[in-house]
């Protein structure tokens, strides 16, 4: 009993060479194989190295807010009288790959006027008052560069100087630098963003804001938008 | 008779079965494998951001566009990483344009500071894109550099059996019901020889000259 044992293991029986037994065996082969090529990594990368980054260069996105270098006024012939108001168009574009979100904050100064004869009431003698005390600024958004009172009053107010009248330094119109902050506005890679910036002279101006000057300074600050850096930004989908 | 009837028809309804699985499962390697001799690739759609172009689970073959960046033409359909993204998207060319690219830093009136080669300033050629199905454009412009291949043609509802054939379960059910129906044909064959009796077994001189050929 043990010695056909041994016998059997040293010596085994011919395995049987019928010949639906050698298709089986092919058959069991060849889908064992087919199973082993399916796990390299040959087929997988044919179809799911797309999911991953493989090499390439590595670019890094552009934040560039460019805006228009002056503001100008469309002035009222003859200048402005108390409770003028006067309009120039803003236009903010993109110039980065980086969708941003931007705030807008303002400064007035008072200047020497720049009026060497003046059609005014007292002669070419500069009014002694500060004229940024009697100004009030507003900014609209508004749908294309053009920038007057019936396109200020289709648009959208983003904000004023504080206070009725009266503009001071480093006043926030709108937004923060905070990305992120619901009342900053976005502007797309390349893309351009219009607003109107109105202002106001006060009807109550007296004699002593004749012949004066302000220099307004509008100040953009452009912040990345938070959010893009995993792709999760629905907009890609 | 009838045992030997019933035999057969089993015998063909498990290797249908196997023949089927196989050959199901060779066509799912070689499906995305015939793509990839061609230099192109087959990218399943996971989004809806180009419905009606093309839905969810349809899949789409791309050719590889390398550095050839004057490919790039606006309308077309490019497969592309948004910047910072490792997953592809793929939208329509709405533009292409050339943006500069900054050092990082700013001027005194916080301006960017464009980079400057040879006294002109550095630009990169980069693509506006945006999704049919979607309003506005993409947030982000894509660098050239970025693009994986633009979109050859569109297959409907492959995505989705792509993806299933590629998944644990669907290999599972492409080649365990052979290897189980192989199986079951081994066991069946061991059960018809035992029914008929053992082999006439070969003398033992056989067995040993056998031994002295292979040894």
């Amino acid at each position: 009993m043990m010695d056909d044992l041994l016998q059997e293991m040293i010596n085994p029986a011919p395995a049987q060479h019928d010949r639906p037994r050698r298709r089986r065996l092919w058959a069991t082969v060849a889908i064992v194989g087919m199973a082993a090529i399916g796990v390299t990594s040959l087929t997988t990368s044919a179809l799911f190295s797309d999911r991953e980054r493989t090499g390439g260069t590595i670019t890094t996105g552009t934040l560039d807010l460019g805006v228009d270098q002056s503001l100008t006024f469309n002035m009222p012939v003859g200048n402005m009288l108390p409770g003028a108001r006067v309009y120039a168009p803003v236009t903010i574009t993109n110039d980065g790959s980086l969708a941003f979100e931007y705030s807008a904050k303002v400064t007035a100064d008072p200047v020497a006027s720049g009026n060497p004869d003046p059609d005014l009431g007292n002669g070419d003698t500069p009014g002694t008052g500060d004229l940024t005390s009697q100004l009030h600024l507003d900014l609209y958004k508004v749908s294309s560069a053009a920038c007057n009172d019936t396109r200020v009053s289709a648009g959208t107010l983003l904000g004023s100087s504080p206070g009725a009248w009266g503009i001071g330094t480093n006043q926030q119109l709108f937004g923060s630098t905070t990305p992120g902050d619901a009342t900053n506005l976005t502007v797309s890679a390349k893309a351009k963003s219009y607003l109107c910036v109105r202002v106001g002279f006060s009807e109550d101006a007296g004699n002593t804001f004749q012949n004066t000057a302000a220099k307004i300074t509008l100040t953009f600050d452009a912040v990345q938008q938070t959010g893009f850096t995993d792709g999760s930004n629905p907009a890609n989908g | 008779m009838r045992r030997g009837k019933r035999r057969r028809l089993l015998s063909a309804a498990l290797w249908t079965v196997i023949a089927t699985c196989a050959l199901a499962y060779a066509t799912s390697l070689a499906v995305p494998l015939w793509y990839q001799l061609h230099d192109q690739k087959l990218l399943i759609v996971t989004s809806g951001s180009m419905v009606p172009t093309f839905d969810p689970g349809d899949a789409v073959v791309t050719r590889n566009v390398g550095d050839s960046y004057e490919l790039l033409k606006p309308g077309l359909m490019v497969s592309f990483w948004p910047l910072g993204s490792t997953q592809l998207v793929t939208h329509r060319i709405v533009s292409v344009t050339n943006i500069a690219s900054t050092t990082g830093e700013v001027d005194g009136e916080g301006r960017a500071i464009k980079s400057m080669r040879d006294g002109k300033p550095v630009e990169v050629p980069y693509i506006i894109t945006k999704g049919d199905a979607n309003e506005e454009n993409d947030a982000n412009a894509t660098p050239a550099a970025n693009v994986q291949g633009i979109v050859l043609s569109v297959h409907p509802h492959w995505g989705w059996v792509l993806q299933w054939a590629e998944s644990p379960a669907g290999r599972a059910a492409m080649l365990v019901p052979p290897l189980v129906a192989l199986a079951t044909l081994e066991v069946l064959a061991v059960a018809d020889g035992r029914r008929r009796g053992p082999r006439p077994e070969r003398r033992p001189e056989e067995r040993h000259i056998d031994a002295v050929l292979h040894g």
